[in-house]
C-alpha cells in the first residue's frame, strides 16, 4: 500500500480522566476535541468526517452544537469497550473511501460510581440470574483470572505486580486520575472484591475525553512534523467457545478469546510482529485481565508473565513498555474515552513527547488492545 | 429445544468469593447478605456456573462438589424462593 492510501494520527487531545463534578461529559468532550484540533493545526470547519461515542453520557453528534454547524457527516458509535477503537475504525475507513481527507474521533464518558449497573434482560437473561446474586462483572474477572493462575503456574503476587507499575506510571502522568504510588503489599493488603482479586486491582468507573484527528496520506505531512501511521486496526467479536462476561454455562473449552483473534489479525495486516512491539496498551480493566491480555495478544507466552513482570520488562525502560500512562488502573474507565486514552498515549510516546514517562530510544512500534463486554476485542498496530 | 439431562455432581473448575453486597436486582436471602463463594462447575461435558456453598477453608480448584439448593431470598408473600448450588461431595474424594 502506498503512502496516500495510509491513515495518520496528524493530532490528539485529552481531557484528564478522573472525578470532577464540575464538567459534564459534553464539556469535557469539547475540550478533547479543541485540543486535538489545535494539535493538529487545523479547525473545526477542516473536517470532512466525524465519529464519535459515548456509553452513557450523551449524544456525540449534538456536539455539532457547540463546535460548529458546518454539516459535517457525524456517526455515533456505541460499543461498550471497544467505542475508542470503533470510532477510530469508522473515520479511518471513510478517509480511505474517499469521504474525507481529514477526520475525528472522539468519545467520552461520566458514569456513577460503583460496578456498573447491568440489566438481565439486556443481556438476554432471566431476572433469577441477577437476583440470586451472579451477574456482576467483578465476579467474571475474578473467575477467569483464578482459573488462568491455577492453569500456568502464576502467583497472587503477579496480580500486584501489575497494578503497583500501573500507579507508579500514573503518578508521572498529568492526565491521570490515581497519582499515587502504592506498593505491592499495599495492594495485595487492601480490601478483598472477588478474590484473588482486591481493591486496588480492579479500575473504577470514571470519566474523561479524548479525541483524535486523523488524515490520509500526504495531508497528513502537510499537516505534521511526525503523523504516526495507522498500520492496522482490527475489531472482533466473540466466536462459539469463548469465556465471557455474564454466561451462566460455559463450554469445557479450549476457551478461544476475541482478544486472540484482533490480535493475530491487527499484526497481519500491519506486517508487523509481537516482538516488534516497543510500547503497548492492554486493557487493565483489572489485573489479571492485563496478565492474560499480555499473552492472548501475543507480547509473551502463557505463563511467562510473572517473570516478565518481575524483571522490569514492562515498565518504561523494559523491553515490553505497557501500559505507560497507567492504563485504566491508574485512568479510571469511562467506557466511551478509554480505547482513545490508549490511542492518544501511544501517539505521544511514538512521537517522543510522551505526557508522563517517556520511553527511551524513540520507539517506532506501538500497539494498543481493547476488550470487553460481552467479548469484543479491537487491536491496532500504530509505527512512525 | 429438549430436556437434556446432566450429572449432579462435578469439580469447582474456578471459584471467588461475592465479598461486597451486590446492588439490585440482587435480592438478599432472610437475614441480609453475607459473603458468597460463586463458581463454575466442570460436569463434563458443559461448565456450570452456580453459588458454591463450601467454607473459604475448603475451597480449591478441583474440589468434588455435589448438586444441592440454597435459600436465595422470600418474595413479596413470604415463599422461600430456593436456588441451585453445589456443596462439598465427600464421596467424590475417593
Amino acid at each position: 500500500m502506498s503512502r496516500t492510501d495510509d491513515v495518520y494520527v496528524v493530532g490528539c487531545g485529552m481531557h484528564p480522566f478522573g472525578r470532577d463534578e464540575n464538567v459534564t461529559g459534553m464539556d469535557m468532550a469539547e475540550r478533547a476535541v479543541c485540543e486535538a484540533l489545535a494539535d493538529a493545526g487545523v479547525s473545526w470547519e477542516d473536517i470532512g468526517y466525524a465519529a464519535g461515542g459515548s456509553d452513557v453520557s450523551g449524544k456525540p453528534d449534538t456536539l455539532v452544537g457547540r463546535l460548529g454547524l458546518t454539516g459535517v457527516p457525524f456517526v455515533n458509535v456505541q460499543n461498550g469497550c471497544a467505542t475508542g477503537a470503533s470510532t477510530v475504525l469508522t473515520v479511518a475507513n471513510a478517509l480511505r473511501a474517499g469521504e474525507a481527507s481529514l477526520g475525528l474521533a472522539m468519545g467520552f464518558d461520566k458514569h456513577e460510581r460503583g460496578a456498573f449497573h447491568v440489566s438481565a434482560a439486556r443481556y438476554g437473561l432471566g431476572d433469577w440470574y441477577a437476583e440470586t446474586g451472579m451477574m456482576l462483572t467483578t465476579q467474571f474477572f475474578a473467575l477467569k483470572t483464578q482459573r488462568y493462575l491455577h492453569e500456568h503456574g502464576i502467583s497472587e503476587r503477579a496480580l500486584a505486580t501489575v497494578a503497583a507499575r500501573a500507579f507508579r506510571n500514573g503518578s508521572h502522568h498529568p492526565l491521570a486520575w490515581r497519582r499515587k504510588p502504592l506498593t505491592e503489599q499495599e495492594i495485595l493488603d487492601s480490601a478483598e472484591v472477588s478474590p484473588p482479586l482486591t481493591q486496588y486491582m480492579f479500575c473504577s468507573p470514571g470519566q474523561g475525553a479524548a479525541a483524535l484527528v486523523l488524515a490520509l496520506g500526504d495531508r497528513a505531512f502537510d499537516l505534521c512534523e511526525r503523523p504516526v501511521r495507522l498500520a492496522s486496526l482490527a475489531f472482533r467479536t466473540r466466536r462459539f467457545g469463548s469465556f465471557e462476561v455474564f454466561a451462566p454455562w460455559l463450554p469445557p473449552g479450549p476457551h478461544r478469546s476475541p482478544s486472540v483473534d484482533a490480535a493475530e489479525a491487527a499484526f497481519r495486516t500491519a506486517g508487523v510482529r509481537p516482538a516488534d512491539v516497543q510500547v503497548a496498551q492492554l486493557q487493565d480493566t483489572d489485573s489479571g485481565s492485563e496478565l492474560i491480555h499480555l499473552a492472548e495478544t501475543g507480547l509473551c507466552g502463557h505463563g511467562e508473565q510473572e517473570e516478565l513482570l518481575a524483571c522490569g520488562d514492562t515498565d518504561p525502560t523494559g523491553r515490553i513498555p505497557v501500559n505507560t500512562d497507567g492504563g485504566c488502573l491508574a485512568g479510571g474507565e469511562p467506557v466511551g474515552a478509554s480505547g482513545l486514552r490508549q490511542f492518544h498515549e501511544v501517539v505521544r510516546q511514538l512521537q517522543d513527547r510522551a505526557p508522563g514517562v517517556q520511553v527511551p530510544g524513540a520507539p517506532r512500534v506501538g500497539f494498543t488492545h481493547v476488550y470487553g463486554a460481552p467479548g469484543i476485542s479491537a487491536c491496532s498496530v500504530l509505527t512512525v | 429445544m429438549s430436556g437434556h439431562v446432566l450429572p449432579v455432581s462435578g469439580r469447582v473448575w474456578s471459584w471467588t468469593l461475592q465479598a461486597f453486597p451486590p446492588k439490585p436486582p440482587y435480592r438478599p436471602p432472610a437475614g441480609g447478605y453475607r459473603p458468597y463463594h460463586v463458581g463454575y462447575v466442570d460436569l463434563g461435558e458443559v461448565l456450570v456456573e452456580a453459588q458454591l456453598a463450601v467454607p473459604r477453608a475448603e475451597i480449591r480448584i478441583g474440589l468434588p462438589v455435589r448438586l444441592t439448593t440454597v435459600p436465595a431470598y422470600h418474595d413479596e408473600d413470604g415463599t422461600e424462593v430456593l436456588t441451585f448450588a453445589f456443596r462439598p461431595d465427600r464421596e467424590g474424594e475417593r
